[in-house]
């Protein structure tokens, strides 16, 4: 009877020394989710992916999704958060996540069709990013009812937003263009201080230098002076616009800062699910 | 009987476990040296993951921060490297990570924080027997700081005869910065011409002259205000880009210089320069 216990141990452990125990199915599915934990996304992924579709459970393929937003592969993150059954307790979950890969990849239309679609879940969380998108796209300001969904401090910072996008500070590249006919007003005009007075500086100079060779009869001098102070003038002109036209996209940018540290500081108004307890 | 076969069966297990990691070890080694480094830091993870004894944990770090370095990511190899000090067990695995982490400093040019490691290394009885290490990489913090002197004599100090020529080869090569700039303020042109750029040294010598000569004009013919404004937006223009030329010309070539060394250097001992 011991001699045959001992065959079969023996062989056993045989047989599993062929194999890399570390690689089987269960051990890749324990170090997957040990690198996900370790916000190793793009390895959890691979790991992940070496597993036979038997074994993927609802949180893995949440956890799937949640890498590939991770490491900015919206489509393949949307394309997991779908396959999550309507009666998971991880739908509502997965469908702001998708909310989210849309308004990630700035995609409007898709953002609402999934709201849509998923009326009967609680998507607040889907709604809030969705108003905030539309006011980011200057789509359209929304009403006092609609901003019931935020909460306190959500709502200062929206209303803020609001104003910000209602009365924005942008400066008008005509304006600019008019003003600099006074050589570096237009900069003036669109704060551009130092770029301002070189203009002037440096336009004044060369309509000085050319009078003063025109003065003294050094015909040839006052034109090459005319000309380059004429360029000069000319560039300051056209640097005014550009410059207004730059304030407003600084304007604009400094914004979509504040609005994109606001929703990773607040994880998007998305709920976390901690997949590493 | 029972006895036999339950120190049998332990037995079988443990050296199962064990040999389940010295395999797992080995697959990663094997990635590892194939230069795949992304997989490599995986199975080095997975490695650590599962050698629950922390058998392989210092190793696993070290090969980390390795892969990472070879990848060039310094931070990340930093980081594994610091991770990999925390948990040497011996002597010989402390002054290993810290080498490493000199290494990483001498190859991202923090040339100070290098010798400061090596000095503190130096200074610590504990390293005693690795003196001769210690000055090794103190030489190569000497070659990429470009003091090429110093790094021969250290070269020649432990007899690595290579090494001191190719210091010695890497200094009759070497132009000195400060040369070329104070060269280029005497006579512009002459720096670029110390750095074998002769058509720009002889652009710039003739750009000079030619705003010089129109400047002086400007003076004797009493035109005290064309003259200020032709000596400073042309003359000093002209001057002053000479000199910076000059400066980039003899630390380009310095660069070109030490990269062409490291090259034949790496090509030949991957595992001995930094």
């Amino acid at each position: 009877m011991f001699k045959v216990i001992y065959w079969l141990v023996f062989h056993t452990v045989l047989l599993f020394s062929q194999n890399n125990i570390y690689h089987s199915q269960l051990n890749i599915k324990i170090f997957g989710d040990y690198l996900f934990c370790q916000k190793d996304y793009l390895r959890a992924i691979e790991e992940y992916n070496r597993l036979d579709s038997v074994l993927f459970s609802d949180t893995m393929i949440c956890k799937l999704g949640y890498s590939y937003l991770q490491i900015g592969d919206y489509e393949s993150s949307s394309k997991y958060f779908d396959d999550i059954e309507s009666l998971s307790p991880l739908k509502s979950y997965s469908v702001n996540y998708k909310s989210l890969n849309y308004y990630l990849k700035n995609d409007l239309i898709l953002l609402r069709e999934n709201i849509e679609l998923n009326q009967s879940l609680n998507i607040t969380d889907s709604k809030k990013l969705l108003l905030v998108s539309e006011i980011m796209n200057n789509k359209k300001l929304p009403s006092n009812k609609e901003l019931l969904i935020f909460n306190h401090s959500e709502k200062i910072f929206i209303n803020d937003l609001i104003q910000k996008k209602r009365n924005p500070d942008y400066k008008s590249p005509t304006v600019a263009g008019i003003l600099s006919i006074i050589p570096g007003f237009g900069k003036f005009y669109t704060k551009n201080y130092s770029d301002g007075l070189t203009s002037l500086l440096i336009t004044g100079l060369f309509s000085f230098l050319a009078y003063d060779n025109f003065k003294n009869s050094h015909q040839f001098r006052g034109y090459l002076f005319s000309v380059t102070a004429l360029g000069f003038y000319l560039g300051n002109i056209y640097g005014s616009v550009a410059s207004a036209y730059r304030y407003n996209r600084n304007y604009d940018e400094i914004i979509m800062i504040e609005v994109d540290d606001y929703l990773t500081q607040k994880n998007y108004f998305i709920q976390k699910v901690n997949f590493c307890e | 009987m029972n006895r036999t076969f339950l120190i049998f069966l332990v037995l079988s297990f443990y050296i199962h476990s064990q040999s389940d990691l010295i395999k797992q070890k080995e697959y990663a080694d094997s990635i590892f040296f194939s230069q795949n480094y992304f997989d490599a830091i995986k199975e080095y993870k997975r490695l650590m993951f599962f050698d629950k004894e922390k058998i392989f944990t210092y190793y696993s770090l070290n090969q980390i921060a390795r892969c990472y370095k070879y990848g060039r990511k310094f931070e990340d190899s930093y980081n594994f490297f610091s991770l990999a000090l925390s948990e040497a067990n011996s002597i010989k695995e402390i002054f290993d990570v810290k080498v490493n982490i000199c290494r990483l400093n001498i190859i991202e040019r923090k040339i100070i924080n290098a010798h400061r490691i090596l000095d503190d290394l130096e200074k610590d009885s504990l390293f005693k027997e690795y003196k001769s290490e210690i000055k090794y990489w103190r030489a190569w913090a000497y070659f990429f700081e470009m003091e090429y002197i110093m790094a021969m004599n250290i070269f020649n100090e432990l007899e690595l005869i290579e090494l001191s020529n190719l210091s010695q080869k890497s200094y009759q090569n070497h132009y000195s910065v400060s040369t070329a700039k104070i060269l280029s303020m005497i006579l512009p042109g002459v720096g670029q011409f110390y750095t074998g750029n002769y058509l720009n040294g002889l652009g710039s010598f003739a750009w000079n002259l030619l705003s010089v000569y129109l400047t002086i004009k400007a003076f004797s013919e009493e035109r005290i205000f064309d003259g200020t404004v032709l000596a400073n937006f042309l003359w000093f223009r002209f001057y002053r880009g000479n000199i910076e030329n000059a400066e980039k010309f003899a630390i380009q070539k310095n660069e070109e210089t030490l990269h062409q060394t490291l090259q034949y250097f790496y090509s030949k001992y991957p595992e001995e320069i930094p």
